[in-house]
């Protein structure tokens, strides 16, 4: 059985985990690090944490909250009111009045045809992408796993039938799916990861399912069912925390697709709503305007193979690891 | 394990069926009337109620959907696909489509398979020396690049700023004023950089799968064996490694199958190439159901058709395999 | 680990170096602008036109039909103006025109009930098949014709009593009652019978027998140029028919290249590979203006076209929040266009307000479009009871009642109940719109700080069309129109017959609106008809049903030897002579 702790010493001290490291961090941690309100104040006599609720996705606290209300502004009139800000002061969402703008002491990488931040959209949309590709892997999970289990310990006409049935739902071609879906229901952040997951845990069941065989011929489990554990008490005691590193690897690839499918797919325009930030709405500002800003592409290109880079290599690192 | 493969072949019509079944489902949940899409914005005292009864009745509309889908099923069994909304018979559609798309698929396939195999072996033989590390990291780099993003930085370089390849169309319009090799230097230039963008991360993807394949054999017993028999190292390799990891590979080659006629969607926008994603992404604006359909059908086909041309082909190379019918 | 560092730097950084690099081209000055000789009409003197120059133009897709009837867009029916020719059009100034080349005489009766047309004598096809009323006639009965979907049918052609045929060359066509609208339901495309009588014989609906088919790709026109080729996808050829009756076609070919690509298309033409090119968005249109590469090599083109964009309110009761006049005229002030249009669009677009440009005699050029004037607005929305609640959102009591007749309103009616309402409404543009997501997103802060929330919703192109033109289910969407030949065309839009089926988006009834255009439509004095649609344009504004935003212009770039080339209401193409006009001037050379 192996134990939390060790698993995260081993992690920390592979090469291999750490831009994955700074890239969960990031997107995690995005509203502290650039936001157009501060991580902690004190306004009109009350404490306030803006951060705190960019990072919960809450609506700003108090004052801040208003609609049209400028942080900076209320901050300033506000003689008894002090405030600790993030490194940089743009938020991903609002409208600068310089439009095209090229990289400048006031923005890092310049601002898009809207005259949004382009530095903020591209930390933001770290965690946008994020958000959809964990919610994708849970679907996957809830999916692949339990089922895959059940096959590989069931054995027999249940994995038959299961076995078979993720065959034909593998041989749908799913992107199409989940392209014919958004166009029909509209851009959705919820919707988004839901069918991303519910549309690829194959893979999440052939290797659950493979792990349970694999594992379930070894002496330890064929001890616990002749002492007479229940199967359920079995898998999750015995067999499931054997398997996790190689359950692993398969979500790893899943989470670095799904960035791929989100981003994409917002560049098409139904992935997330354009007021969100994402990286694929920054690639199709930066296509529109290949011809006359060309700079678009590369804040939102570079991250966003930076970000699935370091899925692939902690999945390769887990891979590995199995050997 | 011909009883399994005749049991594969057997399944494969109930899946073909489920995946048509769903499809027509999905089409019919969706919010649009291919007959007000037809028949699009009204112009200056259009009589819009009357242009789309009749476009409706045109497409065949006016029918229940239970019996549409039945019609259709029909047809389609003998490989008619019926026309299309617009009149055009869907097959014409797709057999416009589809030499850009077999360019494209094609291509990519042998050539991400030339290329791969012997990158992935090589990787595999010197594993843990420097030259693996770099190639690896690149590849894996590249793994993390997707087409339709490889795609637009190289327009931006090769197309834009260098001016070096065209990057829309198959080939120039006036391709039929050229002599055939002519026409093969034409399609040449106009697929480089669409192929290149398919096959950076493709290939990224199989010589990783290679390597790691090869690399799990070598760790075998046989293969220190064998090198203590004295065997070249190369024999080692190809001879006995690779054979042996012949099975994960042609897995590969098998689940590589559909994506020739699969063609990125977002990837055939980019470049405006004419093929197979993009006539769906149209149909599915124009709620084109026919074409629809017979996209999604002809891909499921595919799918099934390469897992089981897969399996045969690792019973061919595994004698072992057959054993476990 | 630490050696992949450098190594993912030195992947990055030639590219960050390269095509990062876009901002030089702002010093260099623009290409010359509407150059005089681009307007050139063609010169009587025929050694001074190309004539064996061939003209290569682009389209964004493929074209939906070569047939006029069921050609559905602009550019399809640019090229197939081009194939067919008919005996009436549409001028530069929206006039009805009467083609001299096909026809003799024109004749309207003293009631305005009947119009007798008489063709010139040797009329061919161009399959040398002779030119008679009999293929008007033919049309005619197609487009009566259930079974056949065709696109062009309009509504006053139920009003069309008799249509005969006394001799070869002579049409007559009575209509039921005079209207202004009698003449334009005339304009239609003239199939040749001969050709197409037996294929409808054995396929009624003229789309899918194998005939048919054949047929499309290989039509039998009447106009300045047959077609060569036709390779959907790719590319439609035309080339000059020498027996074309009016003046010389001036090209021996025209070649529309079809490049769905815009960026490619830009390249297509920097590269020398398309003679003109119309560019929708203004900074592709500068970038292409200040491209050193284009020195002296290019020309732009601006005109203006009496294409509006707006924002359609929706008030039929859907929700509470534009109801109110004061509201629409709020949300008016609320977005400062002015600006919008110097820093997204560069200067190029023209304020708008209302729907008739101010150089179309409908229009009253005392109004002006609304100011900015976010102080104006906050008073407005007081005024109309929208008041900013706790939170900072505006709020009000409304009283919505269910079901079918039900919705929202502002007084209280029987069996509604009362609400408190915030307003937050649902912006719909359609996705992938990059220029219009841009001003969405500026917009919706501005008026956030007006205590209004604007969620932005972006639909698939087909799902956001249904739903502004069909079901009307929005609160608030982006669209817009083109021109109607005559202002009483607009009556579709602004009238109650246009609600729900019509034009009318957002269910704007006002019974005063209504009684004008019938008194419109009643005139029969041109100069009192148009006091009738100037007044209409006050009422529109008083009103504001639409907020209106601009005139799109419309921009191109052509090689420096076309000319003739003409702007309309409609830009340079949808009207006659249109791409007819065009001529190259000899001697000068591609490049």
């Amino acid at each position: 059985m192996v134990r939390p702790r060790e698993i995260a010493g081993a992690v920390l001290r592979r090469p291999a985990f750490w831009p994955l490291g700074v890239y969960l961090f990031l997107a995690l941690f995005a509203p502290f690090l650039t936001l157009d309100q501060p991580i902690f104040c004190k306004l009109h006599g009350r404490y306030l944490l803006p951060a705190l609720n960019a990072f919960l996705g809450l609506p700003p606290p108090g004052p801040l909250g208003r609609p049209g209300a400028d942080a900076e502004a209320l901050l300033e009139k506000d003689p008894d009111s002090f405030a600790l800000w993030p490194p940089f002061r743009l938020g991903p969402t609002r409208t600068y009045p310089e439009v095209l703008a090229p990289p400048s002491r006031a923005h890092p990488l310049g601002t898009d045809g809207a005259g949004r931040d382009l530095f903020a959209q591209v930390v933001h949309g770290a965690r946008v992408s994020l958000f959809v590709a964990l919610l994708s892997g849970l679907c996957a999970f809830l999916l692949g796993v339990p089922l895959g289990a059940l096959a590989g310990s069931a054995g027999g006409w249940t994995d038959a039938l299961l076995s078979r049935l993720v065959e034909v739902l593998a041989a749908f071609p799913s992107f199409f799916l989940v392209l014919a879906v958004m166009a029909w229901r509209g851009p959705d952040v919820l919707l988004l990861g839901i069918l991303l997951g519910v549309t690829r845990w194959a893979d999440l069941f052939r290797f659950t399912r493979a792990e349970f065989l694999r594992i379930g011929e070894r002496e330890y489990v064929l001890a616990a069912r002749a002492l007479g554990m229940g199967p359920l008490r079995i898998a999750l005691a015995e067999i499931l925390p054997n398997a996790w590193g190689a359950i692993l690897v398969p979500l790893a690839f899943l989470l670095s697709g799904s960035i791929l499918l989100e981003a994409g797919l917002s560049w098409i325009g139904l992935g997330v709503p354009p007021t969100i930030p994402s990286w694929g709405h920054m690639l199709r500002a930066a296509h529109a305007g290949l011809f006359h800003a060309p700079h678009l592409l590369w804040p939102p290109g570079a991250a966003l193979v930076l970000a699935v880079l370091s899925w692939n290599w902690a999945g390769e690192a887990l891979r590995k690891g199995r050997r | 394990m011909f009883r399994e493969i005749l049991k594969r072949l057997l399944l494969a019509f109930p899946t073909l069926l489920g995946v048509t079944l769903v499809t027509f489902l999905v089409i019919q949940a969706a919010p649009g009337d291919p007959a007000e899409l037809a028949a699009g914005v009204p112009r200056a005292g259009a009589d819009t109620g009357r242009i789309e009864a009749r476009l409706r009745a045109f497409m065949g509309l006016d029918r229940p959907p239970a019996r549409r889908y039945l019609e259709w099923l029909e047809k389609a069994a003998t490989l008619d696909f019926g026309p299309a909304l617009d009149g055009e018979p869907v097959m014409d559609k797709i057999v416009r489509a589809l030499p850009p798309t077999l360019i494209l698929g094609t291509a990519s396939f042998l050539l991400g398979l030339l290329f791969s195999i012997p990158l992935g072996v090589l990787g595999a033989s010197r594993a843990g020396g420097l030259l693996d590390k770099a190639l690896s990291n690149l590849l894996l780099v590249l793994y993390s690049v997707p087409s339709w993003l490889a795609g637009l930085v190289l327009i931006l370089l090769f197309g834009v700023r260098l001016g070096w390849f065209p990057f829309q169309g198959w080939r120039s319009p006036e391709w039929h004023e050229m002599t055939f090799f002519q026409s093969l230097l034409d399609v040449a230039r106009h697929s480089f950089l669409i192929l290149l963008a398919v096959l950076l991360p493709g290939l990224a993807h199989d010589t990783l799968f290679v390597r790691q394949a090869v690399l799990e054999e070598m760790d075998k017993e046989y293969v220190q064996a064998s090198r203590a028999l004295g065997l070249p190292e190369r024999r080692v390799l190809w001879g006995h490694a690779f054979r042996n990891a012949l099975v994960p590979v042609l897995t590969l080659v098998g689940v590589s199958l559909p994506g020739i006629l699969a063609g990125s969607v977002i990837l055939e926008q980019i470049f405006s190439w004419p093929g197979m994603g993009r006539l769906f992404f149209q149909a599915l604006q124009g709620r084109d159901y026919p074409v629809i359909m017979a996209v999604t059908t002809l891909s499921a086909f595919l799918v099934v058709a390469g897992n089981l041309l897969a399996d045969i082909l690792s019973v061919l190379a595994d004698p072992r395999l057959r054993r476990h019918g | 680990m630490i050696r992949r560092v450098p190594f993912l730097l030195l992947t990055l950084l030639p590219p960050l170096l390269w095509g990062g690099c876009s901002k030089q081209e702002e010093a260099t000055p623009l290409l010359p602008l509407n150059p005089p000789g681009l307007f050139a009409p063609r010169p009587k003197d025929p050694s001074k036109v190309a004539w064996e120059r061939e003209l290569v133009l682009r389209l964004p897709s493929p074209p939906s039909s070569l047939n006029p009837l069921f050609v559905k867009d602009a550019l399809s029916a640019a090229v197939a103006g081009l194939l067919y020719d008919s005996p009436f059009d549409v001028g530069p100034g929206m006039e009805f025109l009467v083609n001299p080349s096909m026809v003799e005489s024109f004749r309207e009766s003293p009631d305005g009930l009947t119009f007798t047309t008489v063709l010139k004598e040797g009329l061919k096809w161009q399959d040398g098949a002779p030119f008679t009323s009999e293929d008007f006639l033919f049309t005619f009965s197609l487009l009566r014709d259930k079974d056949v979907p065709v696109l062009l049918l309009k509504a006053g052609l139920d009003r069309v009593r008799k249509i005969t045929a006394p001799d070869a060359r002579t049409i007559r066509v009575t209509f039921e009652t005079p209207s202004p609208g009698n003449k334009w339901n005339l304009l239609l495309p003239v199939l040749p019978a001969h050709v197409w009588k037996p294929v409808r014989a054995g396929d009624p609906t003229l789309r899918k027998s194998r005939k048919a088919l054949a047929l499309a790709r290989h039509p039998v026109g009447n106009g300045p140029y047959r077609l060569a080729r036709f390779l959907p996808e790719e590319e439609v050829v035309l080339e000059r028919w020498e027996g074309y009756p009016g003046p010389r076609p001036a090209f021996r070919r025209i070649t529309w290249k079809v490049i769905p690509d815009r960026n490619a298309a830009l390249l297509a033409f920097r590269a020398g590979e398309l003679d003109a090119l119309r560019v929708p968005h203004p900074a592709d249109f500068l970038a292409l203006g200040r491209d050193r590469a284009l020195r002296g090599r290019a020309v732009l083109a601006k005109g203006d076209t009496w294409t509006y964009q707006f924002v359609a309110w929706n008030v039929s009761g859907r929700n509470p929040f534009f109801l109110d006049r004061r509201v629409r005229l709020a949300m008016a002030c609320s977005l400062d266009r002015k600006s919008a249009v110097e820093k997204l669009f560069h200067g190029l677009f023209t304020l708008c307000a209302g729907p008739f440009h101010p150089s179309s005699p409908a229009a009253d050029p005392s109004l002006s479009p609304i100011p900015y004037d976010p102080a104006r607005a906050e008073r407005l929305l007081d005024e109309a009871g929208w008041k900013v609640g706790p939170e900072g959102w505006r709020r009000r009591t409304c009283y919505f009642s269910p079901g079918e007749k039900g919705g929202w309103s502002l007084e209280p009616r029987p069996g509604a109940e009362a609400r408190k309402a915030t307003f937050s409404f649902e912006l719909l543009l359609p996705a992938g719109s990059t220029a219009t997501t841009n001003l969405a997103l500026r917009w919706k802060d501005a008026l956030a700080r007006l205590g209004i929330e604007a969620k932005i919703l972006a639909l698939e192109r087909s799902a956001f069309q249904m739903r502004v033109l069909k079901s009307h289910a929005f609160d608030a969407a982006f669209w817009a129109w083109g021109p109607g030949v005559d202002p009483y065309t607009s009556e579709d839009i602004f009238g109650s017959r246009g609600w729900p089926e019509g034009k009318n988006l957002g269910g704007f009834c006002d019974p005063l609106l209504d009684s004008l255009y019938a008194e419109g439509a009643a005139e029969r004095d041109p100069v009192l008809r148009m006091k009738i649609y100037r007044k209409i344009c006050r009422r529109i504004r008083e009103e504001q049903p639409y907020l209106f935003l601009w005139y799109l212009p419309d921009l191109w770039v052509f090689r420096p030897d076309i000319r003739g080339v003409g702007f309309g209401p409609r830009g340079a193409l949808g009207f006659s002579p249109g791409i007819q006009g065009w001529w190259a001037a000899a001697g000068e050379g591609r490049d």
